[in-house]
């Protein structure tokens, strides 16, 4: 393929990076949506997935081996801890102003400004042979394209003198350079380096899977014709992985996961809001399994083409379409390599020169007079230029070894020697979290452990090959052939020491006041993260034009201003602007300074403009204790706040209870009025008729009369019906209650409605259940219940073939009496509004009835007072079906 | 559901991945051969997902 094609190709690929960069920094809606995505966070965290992956994984599966998929298991493991581990770091992060994994280290541990650089040197030391993997991948993906079809090694430099590794190297630095300390100038986070990281965790997904469709679909039939040409023994674990390979593979993989510095980095530092854990939680393990969803089917077809012809396997995935001649898909792949490279060189660089410039360059130059001339009333500056400076001396470093060590080296070999360093810091920071004795000592003396096992056993090796490393055990050769066996081995043996050491010195040496203090914090950080500058231990003198002054320097006038002003504000803190300053004002200040410059500059600067006296543990226990009263204070305002917030909404809903019922008896008083104006009116005009007309026929006259009695019985039911509803409502009837036999009853009141029946020409069956014993009840009432729902079915049932279905039945300790009709049913979503008072009150009836409008609700009540239930289905002769349930005794009344 | 509740699940969650990916799992499963895909890596595949799918009803659960 043209070097020259490739070169353009890259270089627009990072323009487009540059681009989306840019956009998102320059536009307030994009960096809120980018900074408070979940998908987004959740994409950043597939930074895991690097060159090692992309072509590594392929390198490492052609082998027939599974053992690769325990890089992957391991995360997806560990994904569950992340709401455990990481929300809780996050919380002391944010409390604490920490901004590295050295800065967290040293805060948790005494503020130790020693740890804090052994932190920065050991992490550098394990992760820049990881940076210069990714140049190696990259790299090889360039000579394997520029190459291929060559006999004689092709030339990797531009014009004959420009190195590509190392222009893709200079180009990288350039774009961490414009976008990686922007937060250090406007306080805002990396949010456009997010988002192209974003991006590139979509591409490099996105190629993975196009180019194994590719492989399985187009370069072969289906993917079981790949599977077809697996030998027989299989995808089978190596015969010397055994149970303490596996595990302690899968054990260093979820670890690496959690604390390498850039999963730290985007994952704990970019993290806007502690919820976006649990969307990632389960997208990251679903990114896992469609990355490697192809990985063994492509080192199959990658075997079945190359197998003997001396080709490293990590190239597979160019060589496949290369060979096939299929150049723009060799192209697309050399893209999502260079895409998943990249985006790890970007987000490791960037943790990485944070940290050596926060805690190596800036305290060791930031008071020295020459710095101070040189950047005279723009202090603020300071740190973007170490930062900037860092950048390239970790880049550097990652290209001067990738040219005199990598280059020799498997991409997993040395990504597994960089996961074993970073291993080392996980009793540390876990201890710290979890566990309050842990102490700055044994944090020391732990890692120290870890490191000179790891040293010994896997760096040694690894530079000076067969020479002193066979001495010692493991040489380069036997690291490259069976790196799992030995990367298991000596991880086991690292940690074993380091977290022996941690716990030991810990437990046998005493913590600082200001270490137990922290301890505190850092364990119990929910209970103090309300109230972490309350919690502060530091005793001494400070001044408000000092303090000011030097906030102003890297913050700027206005904005130091405004820090300060609202942080009194929040903490009802009076601010004498001549005298001594609060020690929470100073500590925050520190905070401040921190989140820019890192905690050991920060106290540097602190101290320097306060004079910081001894604390004692009298102190430290004063504080903590007044910081609990505190906690427990906002504690019970926050009770109290709820509990009246809770009263008052029950009263509101009181109130509008109220207000309903209201509503409902001045309804019910209008319907009832309304009721009896009806037969008032119709038996005054009839009598004024008989009154005025003396001469009316007595045929007339006797008809008027029967209407008026008609109409005055009318009256006196609906205000017997009105007077028992209220009576049965306000409690004040009780039931007289007797054994009875329902079936004696329903038998009963039939043939009391017999007469009405045979008038409506009604075809009336009685079903009963002769087993039924005699129950307890108040025989009117039922009586009562039973009419009612037997004339309403009378006046529902259908007008030419009326049919009535009286049943009962047993159903436990309960009788079940059933009444169903052939007429129209109860329209759908009716069947509780029937049982209202006039029914037709709140307008919801359909229909006006013949009835007064209260028998369904009098019946109800009648139930209700029984312990019984009432509620109408549709029947089985097409119309309605009333149930109501009676229990066999009744627990509250006597029986008469 | 509460804070500690959900932690217990997560817990729970990691734990019984841990469990299913250990070795005498996968090395009983790697032996089994159905049809033409490998058995194994179709057990994997579930593990993952069954992860993911369990974090996303906790998500979902807790919004």
């Amino acid at each position: 393929m043209v070097g020259g094609f490739i070169i353009v190709s890259l270089i627009l690929y990072l323009a487009l990076l540059f681009w989306i960069a840019y956009k998102i920094d320059l536009s307030k809606k994009w960096r809120k949506r980018v900074s408070g995505s979940p998908v987004i966070y959740a994409l950043t965290l597939a930074v895991y997935c690097s060159a090692w992956t992309f072509f590594g994984s392929v390198g490492a599966a052609s082998t027939y081996s599974i053992e690769f998929l325990t890089i992957y298991l391991g995360p997806v493991v560990a994904m569950p801890l992340l709401w455990i581990v990481y929300r809780k770091i996050i919380r002391i992060s944010k409390a604490q102003g920490i901004s590295s994994i050295p800065d967290f280290i040293s805060t948790r541990y005494n503020k130790n400004s020693t740890l804090n650089k052994l932190v920065t040197i050991l992490l550098a030391i394990g992760i820049i042979p990881y940076i210069a993997l990714q140049i190696t991948g990259i790299e090889r993906g360039l000579e394997t394209c520029i190459s291929w079809g060559d006999k004689s090694p092709s030339d990797l430099t531009l014009f004959g003198f420009f190195d590509m590794a190392l222009l893709v190297t200079v180009g990288l630095g350039l774009f961490l350079i414009a976008f990686s300390t922007r937060q250090l100038q406007d306080n805002s986070r990396n949010t456009g380096l997010i988002g192209a990281i974003a991006f590139e965790s979509v591409v490099k997904l996105v190629v993975f899977i196009v180019f194994g469709i590719y492989v399985c679909y187009y370069i072969f039939s289906s993917q079981s014709e790949i599977y077809q040409l697996i030998p027989e023994e299989g995808l089978k674990l190596n015969t010397t992985n055994n149970y303490s390979q596996w595990f302690g593979m899968i054990v260093l993989s979820g670890l690496a996961f959690l604390f390498l510095p850039r999963q730290f980095e985007v994952g704990v530092f970019s993290v806007s809001n502690e919820n976006q854990l649990k969307k990632a939680a389960w997208m990251f393990p679903l990114y896992l399994v469609l990355i490697n969803l192809f990985v063994i089917p492509i080192a199959v077809a990658g075997n079945h083409f190359f197998s003997g012809s001396g080709m490293d396997e990590d190239t597979y995935m160019l060589a496949l379409p290369l060979h096939h001649e299929h150049t723009w898909m060799a192209l697309l792949v050399l893209l999502g390599g260079f895409s998943a490279a990249s985006g790890m060189i970007i987000v490791a660089t960037h943790a990485i020169s944070k940290m050596f410039a926060n805690s190596i360059l800036i305290p060791s130059f930031i008071d020295r007079p020459f710095i101070l001339r040189r950047f005279r009333g723009r202090h603020h500056k300071i740190p973007v230029f170490f930062r900037r400076i860092s950048i390239f001396i970790v880049l550097l470093m990652a290209y001067f070894y990738y040219k005199l060590v990598a280059i020799e080296y498997s991409l997993i070999s040395i990504g597994l020697v960089s996961f074993i360093a970073v291993s080392q810091f996980a009793p540390a920071i876990l201890g710290g979290i979890f566990w309050k004795h842990g102490n700055g000592k044994g944090a020391f003396a732990g890692i120290i452990g870890g490191y000179i096992i790891w040293f010994l056993f896997l760096v040694i090796p690894t530079l000076f090959g067969g020479g002193i490393g066979e001495h010692i055990g493991f040489d380069a050769a036997t690291i490259e052939n069976n790196h799992g066996a030995i990367i298991t081995t000596v991880f086991f043996w690292s940690m074993f020491v380091n977290v022996t050491l941690y716990i030991f010195i810990s437990l046998v040496t005493k913590q600082s006041v200001l270490e137990r203090n922290q301890a505190e914090i850092f364990v119990e950080i929910y209970r103090y993260s309300e109230s972490v500058e309350s919690s502060v231990v530091w005793k001494g003198k400070a001044f408000f034009p000092d303090v000011q002054s030097l906030l102003a320097r890297f913050l700027g006038q206005q904005r130091a201003n405004y820090e300060l002003l609202a942080f009194t504000e929040k903490n009802n803190i009076k601010l004498d602007e001549d005298g001594e300053l609060d020690l929470r004002v100073v500590s925050h200040v520190e905070k401040l300074l921190s989140n820019m410059i890192g905690s050991s500059s920060a106290r540097i600067l602190v101290s320097s403009v306060a004079k910081e006296d001894k604390i004692s543990m009298e102190d430290v226990v004063d504080i903590l204790e007044e910081s609990q009263k505190l906690m427990e204070l906002n504690k019970e305002l926050n009770q109290t706040s709820r509990e009246l917030k809770r009263l008052s909404e029950a009263l509101k809903s009181t109130n509008q209870k109220l207000k309903k019922n209201d509503l409902l008896k001045d309804e019910f008083l209008y319907t009832v009025t309304h009721e009896l104006r009806t037969p008032l009116t119709s038996i005054k005009a009839l009598s004024e008729l008989l009154a005025d007309d003396d001469g009316m026929p007595d045929e007339t006259r006797k008809e008027f009369l029967e209407t008026i009695l008609k109409e005055t019985n009318r009256m006196t039911r609906l205000i017997s019906q009105v007077l028992d509803l209220e009576n049965f409502e306000s409690g004040k009837h009780q039931l007289r209650i007797s054994h009875s036999d329902i079936n004696e009853l329903i038998v009963y009141c039939t043939n009391t409605m017999d007469e009405i029946f045979k008038k409506k020409n009604i075809n009336l069956s009685i079903s009963l259940d002769d087993t039924l014993p005699v129950i307890e009840l108040d025989y009117d009432r039922i009586t009562q219940v039973v009419i009612n729902l037997l004339t309403n079915a009378s006046v529902h049932s259908d007008s030419l073939k009326g049919k009535i279905l009286v049943e009962t039945r047993r159903h436990n300790n309960l009788v079940v009496v059933e009444i169903s009709d052939n007429g129209q049913g109860v329209a759908e979503g009716m069947e509780q509004a029937i049982f209202e008072k006039f029914f037709q009150a709140d307008g919801r009836r359909l229909k006006k009835s013949k009835g007064s409008g209260l028998g369904l609700a009098i019946s109800k009540k009648i139930i209700q007072l029984h312990e019984g239930k009432i509620w109408v289905e549709k029947s089985e002769l097409n119309g309605a079906k009333f149930i109501f349930t009676l229990p066999f005794q009744q627990n509250n009344f006597i029986v008469a | 559901m509460n804070k500690k509740k959900q932690q217990s699940f997560y817990v729970f969650i990691g734990f019984l991945a841990l469990i299913l990916v250990n070795y005498p799992v996968v090395y009983h499963m790697q032996q089994v051969r159905t049809g033409k895909i490998p058995f194994i890596l179709g057990y994997l595949l579930v593990i993952a997902l069954l992860v993911s799918l369990a974090g996303f009803i906790l998500e979902k659960r807790n919004k």
